[in-house]
């Protein structure tokens, strides 16, 4: 290939750099470039959170004299306790009653230890109802003559099976702490969430971000604070509607690489996220209702909009070899979104008034933006409330 | 934070890892020859446009099989072309049929050629765009990327007579707006103009 015609298009096209248009490259880079899917690890961390959060309340009923269903056989109680000893197991009898135990003192500290790790364990009376009054206080129904652990190890005591007398003081006889509920109550809520964020970048402008420099795991920089004013409508059935307005701040800082024609630009974003969010909780309980009584632990289910107010943003790009403040901008980043989530609520009593603690886990599922921003998130948070009526 | 500059070597590694800062950059250093090729193939911007997605979703799809970075723009390179010829295929079958009479063979450019005077990149890819498709691809596939004429028979799935004429015709189209453009600029100068 000597032809000199050849030569010149040759040298001169063979390595011509033609040019694309910047909408081709979004185009292309949207379609070829995949962030890393991160949504398996999340998940399972939040379902692993979530677990923790349920099976705690639900394994730890501090109010309520559950009787064990292990204990139907139990030898011990039926030969030495006796029937006119035994308690009741249905659930309207075991709240009002209360146990007292008396060692006589010829047992020694081994048969003495048995006697007692049996009827802790088998018998039908819970522990704290027994052997340990000072870890059972606040209850109506509790007496101060009954005999401590303490005194007990510290007695020369020996015992028979025979010998052994459980006395009962019925309860019922005192006040029974009912919390009365209004059809309609007003309640305050605060809230700690921690939030795992899911940057990606906006594909309705002409700014290309490929990489997110993010948080990961469990940080201080990603902890909110939220206040929630609303109210309960208290039905006769498990459905237990509730509606409020809650404040949100959170501070948010993303960094993030931007791509243009010629390069790339690293920037951060430091942004005070303040929500308005208007939810609406239908509170489902399971089993019966205990509407008059101490005992209420239900599951929420949260649904909301929230309206995100970004009121003071800085985009500060990165000069080398540091980022360098430039400019903050303020009234931009206004967003609509559609919160799902899903709590527990467990109501605690202090004295007559009742107080409510729900683990909540919830997620944006939706996000619209009302103007033209970088990136958008998709947010996960998992926090703790504390709702006073 | 420091600039994460992208290490020449580890691009690659980078990029089948799935790193899409890497990707983006692998995208951005070769898109200007990729660009280059699909508008010598495709003859205008809309086709090279066409050509241009499906050669980097090829190229994306298939970077496995590049195992050394100093073959990567080899590789794309014939990946692009490989898809711009496919796609001329598809669309302009018919045109990669010659009607010359075939009873005779081709004529031979023998004659001499000298370009005494610099024309711009610019206007060599007008002109190469300007061709007649059949003879634009073989005239692409022999002088630029270097194919014999049975190389480019068997690939375009014509006679190797059949690409010697599109080649022929291919250089005397290019001769004559060579020729009609070194005449008009001489016009210019004689005329005291200038290209400024």
């Amino acid at each position: 290939m000597d032809n000199p015609l050849d030569e010149l298009f040759r040298k001169n096209l063979s390595s011509y750099q033609g040019a694309t248009n910047p909408e081709l490259d979004q185009i292309m880079l949207n379609k070829l470039v995949k962030p890393r899917n991160k949504t398996i690890r999340n998940t399972a961390c939040l379902l692993g959170v979530l677990l923790c959060f349920v099976t705690i309340p639900v394994g730890h009923s501090i109010f309520t004299n559950e009787v064990s269903p292990s204990s139907q056989n139990n030898d011990l109680d039926n030969q030495s306790v006796g029937s006119q000893t035994r308690p009741s197991t249905s659930p309207q009898e075991q709240l009002p009653l209360t146990g007292e135990v008396t060692v006589r003192p010829h047992l020694n500290d081994t048969k003495k230890a048995s006697i007692i790790s049996g009827l802790t364990s088998q018998s039908k009376i819970p522990v704290t109802d027994r052997a340990f009054p000072e870890l059972w206080s606040g209850r109506s129904g509790d007496t101060p003559d009954r005999l401590p652990p303490a005194s007990l190890a510290t007695l020369p005591l020996s015992i028979s099976l025979g010998e052994i007398s459980v006395n009962y003081i019925d309860a019922t006889e005192e006040e029974n702490p009912v919390i009365e509920h209004k059809p309609l109550e007003w309640y305050t809520k605060l809230g700690i969430l921690h939030s795992y964020h899911h940057f990606f970048p906006n594909n309705q402008d002409d700014i290309f971000i490929s990489q997110f420099d993010q948080i990961t795991g469990i940080d201080a920089n990603r902890l909110s604070a939220e206040i929630e004013v609303g109210v309960i409508l208290r039905t006769k059935s498990r459905f237990h509607p509730m509606a409020g307005v809650t404040y949100r701040y959170y501070h948010s800082s993303v960094s993030y690489t931007e791509w243009w024609v010629a390069g790339y630009e690293q920037k951060r974003i430091n942004t005070d996220l303040n929500s308005i969010i208007y939810e609406f909780t239908p509170s489902i309980e399971p089993g019966d209702t205990h509407l008059s009584t101490v005992r209420m632990h239900h599951f929420g289910l949260l649904l909301g909009t929230s309206y995100r107010l970004n009121p003071r943003r800085q985009i500060i790009p990165y000069l080398k070899p540091q980022y360098v403040q430039m400019r903050a901008a303020s009234g931009i980043g206004h967003t609509y979104q559609l919160t799902l989530g899903i709590g527990y609520q467990s109501h605690l009593l202090l004295g007559k008034r009742r107080l409510m603690v729900e683990p909540r886990v919830e997620t944006d599922v939706r996000e619209m933006q009302l103007d033209n921003q970088p990136y958008s998130s998709r947010q996960w948070r998992v926090g703790v409330f504390i709702q006073l009526p | 934070m420091s600039r994460n500059q992208p290490n020449e070597d580890k691009l690659l590694e980078s990029c089948l890892k799935g790193s899409p800062s890497h990707q983006a950059q692998l995208y951005y250093r070769y898109k200007g020859l990729v660009m280059g090729i699909c508008l010598r193939y495709g003859g205008n911007v809309p086709d090279a446009e066409d050509i241009y997605q499906e050669a980097y979703a090829r190229i994306f799809a298939n970077l496995k099989q590049v195992r050394e970075e100093s073959r990567l723009p080899g590789w794309i390179r014939k990946v692009t072309v490989s898809t711009a010829i496919n796609y001329l295929q598809k669309q302009r079958k018919h045109q990669f049929q010659v009607v010359t009479d075939y009873s005779t063979s081709p004529p031979e450019v023998t004659e001499q050629f000298t370009v005494e005077e610099q024309i711009e990149q610019k206007q060599l890819m007008q002109w190469v765009q300007e061709l007649p498709a059949g003879s634009r691809v073989v005239f692409n596939m022999y002088v630029i990327e270097g194919y014999s004429h049975k190389e480019i028979g068997q690939r375009l799935q014509i006679s190797e007579l059949n690409s010697r004429s599109q080649l022929s015709r291919a250089r005397k189209l290019l001769k004559e707006k060579i020729a009609l453009h070194s005449f008009n600029r001489s016009d210019y100068k004689s005329n005291g103009q200038s290209f400024r």
